[in-house]
């Protein structure tokens, strides 16, 4: 089992199959080698921690992606679609969303990290401008110059 | 979550003065933008180029991000867009040249040196205005294009002809800018077979091209070409542009880099046999083999008997007519499929198999020779699906291929799948997982037109994927059926009603 301590000072005790889908903390357990020492996760707050814990708990059997998995990903077999069961996973108000796309990219969980970016990115699809801003809360801050410039290129995108 | 343990704690997530997406760092809004640029099912959809512009008219810092991001703007397709928008001028509003012009010498700015993907569609009936000014604009860029595809069935003659001609001028012109070009596709359609082979030999002895797509091109490749080659895919190459399997065993003797090799209506659909070579053609970085063919077809007759390929990974057989009208046909598919099976099991590094429109009995004899198998797919890509829509599911018997850990199902076309035959995927699972020395199942893709299911059996369909989706890592992707339609009328338009009778093509949601 494996202790890892939270920025708020909370501990979770985890398999370590579970834990070690973190890259980070796998390396981490392998440099330190056999040891109860907890491991502290500074920019993890527990509510977070908790919600990455649960992924890796339910994924803990897959196969680790490899570097030729990532390579591939680069080229031909990246895709947009989410499984049924991370698409519940990450039904969560966008704070926590973003805190998980942040915890998973700290912890190097590339499968979550892609997770909370595909759901991101599906987000935004089909929406204008306005419809993205309002969605995340975005102030629009162009200055006049750059709203002319804006309308000039979206009309030479239009219906492309 | 038993095995967690966790001590609450008063600790509440921190106040965010700003939005909470302004927090995450550059690095992740890039990969939120690339994700955002991938294409969606329907290939079709409108707006592939369109993505980068949006993403840069969000914010300030949106507009930063999208426009040092070069790779969002590294796709250049010239098309011409649709009728209602076409004519409208005047008063501020740009015309339909201006526009393409403005966006394209936009792209070609922010895509900075980044390599380009080039693709020229839609440009005839009528002739694409301004197209000699918009062909300037791109090829001012040659020497950062990496990837050029010109779709013959959309394009005039003189079209093609003045894309690879200023192509092979801005080579011999600026010699100190070497060119990167390493992806060629070309689909020819009623254009000059002989100019266009000329043209494009020219084209292939000056750029470095790793990757060739030809359609309707019977082209013998020369051998100082085609041994750099790593990817080759020829399509409908019948009629005019037969290839023969003495045609193809010159090429494939030559390319001794290929790493893919893909099929698509190649050769005629015939009982010949192939003439027998005196020596095996090794393919030894061979990983990928794709076949859509009509069977029985002396062309991959002739690939299963005389091809060795060790590092094959994937294999695909996906049948694109079996309705050959000969009293033999029957014995010669029967002795087609056997060379196939005996093909597999004399190659025991593939490990994943796609099949679609496969008998039953020849899917089975085809798993039983793969007993290494991780990956099983029934159903076609998104291009290959809407060219071939007669396959129908057949169900991978229970007790093959032990190792095998994920099966997919990509099958768009409404129908091609019946109700019952997902459910037996219930089935399916529990039975294997009862098997001895058999690993469960771990993943299930079902990408489907899934409306009439959904009218027909909607509360048995819900609980039917929360019963898959307990039990393995399921993808359920219902595929729109407007996206079939809108690329069925492409296809009409573009390839004709007589071509689609022919081919047997489009059978959906009929």
């Amino acid at each position: 089992m494996v202790n890892l301590v939270t920025s708020d000072n909370e501990s979770f005790t985890v398999e370590k199959a579970v834990a070690s889908r973190s890259v980070l903390i796998k390396n981490m357990l392998e440099d330190v080698g056999e040891s109860d020492q907890p491991i502290p996760l500074p920019n993890v707050t527990a509510s977070v921690l908790k919600k990455v814990l649960e992924y890796c708990d339910h994924h803990k059997n897959e196969p680790m992606p490899t570097s030729e998995d990532l390579a591939a990903e680069d080229t031909r077999k990246r895709t947009t679609d989410i499984g049924e069961w991370d698409q519940k996973f990450i039904q969560v108000d966008q704070e926590m969303l973003f805190e998980i796309i942040l915890a998973a990219n700290y912890l190097d969980i590339k499968p979550l990290l892609d997770v909370g970016c595909k759901t991101v990115a599906n987000m935004i699809k089909g929406k204008t401008p306005e419809e993205i801003r309002k969605l995340f809360n975005i102030v629009n801050d162009f200055t006049p110059e750059e709203e002319a410039q804006i309308k000039k290129e979206n009309e030479w995108a239009e219906d492309r | 979550m038993d095995h967690i343990s966790a001590t609450p704690s008063a600790a509440g997530r921190p106040c965010y003065p700003a939005p909470p997406i302004s927090y995450l760092p550059d690095e992740i809004f890039i990969e939120i933008f690339h994700f955002f640029t991938l294409s969606p099912d329907g290939i079709y959809k409108d707006q592939p180029l369109a993505n980068a512009t949006l993403l840069s008219s969000i914010c300030r810092r949106w507009r930063h991000l999208a426009i040092q991001t070069s790779s969002l703007w590294s796709t250049i397709e010239i098309r011409k867009r649709c009728a209602r928008f076409q004519g409208i001028a005047g008063d501020g509003v740009f015309s339909e040249a201006e526009k393409l012009l403005g966006l394209e010498q936009l792209y070609l700015q922010r895509s900075r040196d980044c390599g380009l993907k080039v693709i020229f569609r839609h440009l005839r009936d009528p002739p694409m205005e301004s197209f000699e000014a918009v062909a300037d604009v791109v090829l001012s860029a040659f020497s950062q294009w990496e990837m050029l595809r010109i779709d013959g069935w959309n394009c005039e003659e003189h079209q093609m002809h003045r894309v690879l001609s200023g192509f092979l001028d801005c080579c011999y012109r600026n010699p100190s800018q070497r060119p990167r070009l390493r992806s060629l596709s070309l689909l020819r359609s009623d254009q000059d077979a002989a100019v266009l082979e000329k043209m494009l030999l020219a084209v292939l002895d000056a750029a470095p091209i790793r990757s060739l797509e030809l359609g309707s091109i019977n082209l013998i490749l020369p051998a100082n070409i085609a041994h750099s080659l790593t990817h080759l895919s020829l399509e409908s190459c019948s009629g005019d542009s037969h290839i023969t399997p003495m045609d193809l065993d010159t090429v494939l003797r030559r390319c001794a880099q290929l790493q893919s090799l893909r099929l698509k209506l190649v050769g005629t659909l015939d009982s010949s046999q192939p003439a027998s070579t005196p020596e095996n053609i090794i393919l030894p970085h061979l990983e990928e083999m794709r076949l859509v063919q009509a069977v029985p077809n002396p062309i991959q007759r002739f690939i299963y008997q005389n091809v060795v390929a060790p590092s094959l990974l994937g294999f695909a057989i996906l049948v694109a007519d079996m309705d050959f009208m000969s009293e033999d046909a029957e014995m010669f598919q029967m002795s087609e499929y056997d060379a196939m099976a005996s093909f597999l099991s004399s190659t025991p590094s593939i490990r994943s198999f796609a099949y679609a429109h496969l008998p039953e009995d020849y899917l089975t004899n085809a798993l039983q020779a793969l007993p290494q198998l991780v990956v099983l797919t029934f159903g076609f890509s998104e291009l290959e699906r809407f060219s071939m829509g007669a396959a129908e599911y057949v169900r991978p018997p229970v007790d093959i291929c032990p190792q095998l850990s994920e099966f997919r199902i990509d099958a768009c076309r409404e129908k091609a799948i019946e109700f019952s035959d997902l459910a037996a995927l219930k089935y399916f699972i529990e039975a294997r997982a009862a098997l001895p020395d058999v690993v469960p199942l771990r993943a299930l893709t079902v990408k489907c037109g899934m409306e009439d299911w959904q009218q027909a059996h909607g509360e048995e369909l819900l609980e039917l994927k929360e019963w898959l989706s307990s039990r393995v890592e399921l993808v359920w992707k219902h595929i729109e059926r407007v996206a079939a339609r809108a690329y069925g009328c492409w296809v009409q338009r573009n390839l004709g009603w007589q071509c689609l009778k022919d081919l047997k093509q489009l059978q959906w949601g009929r």
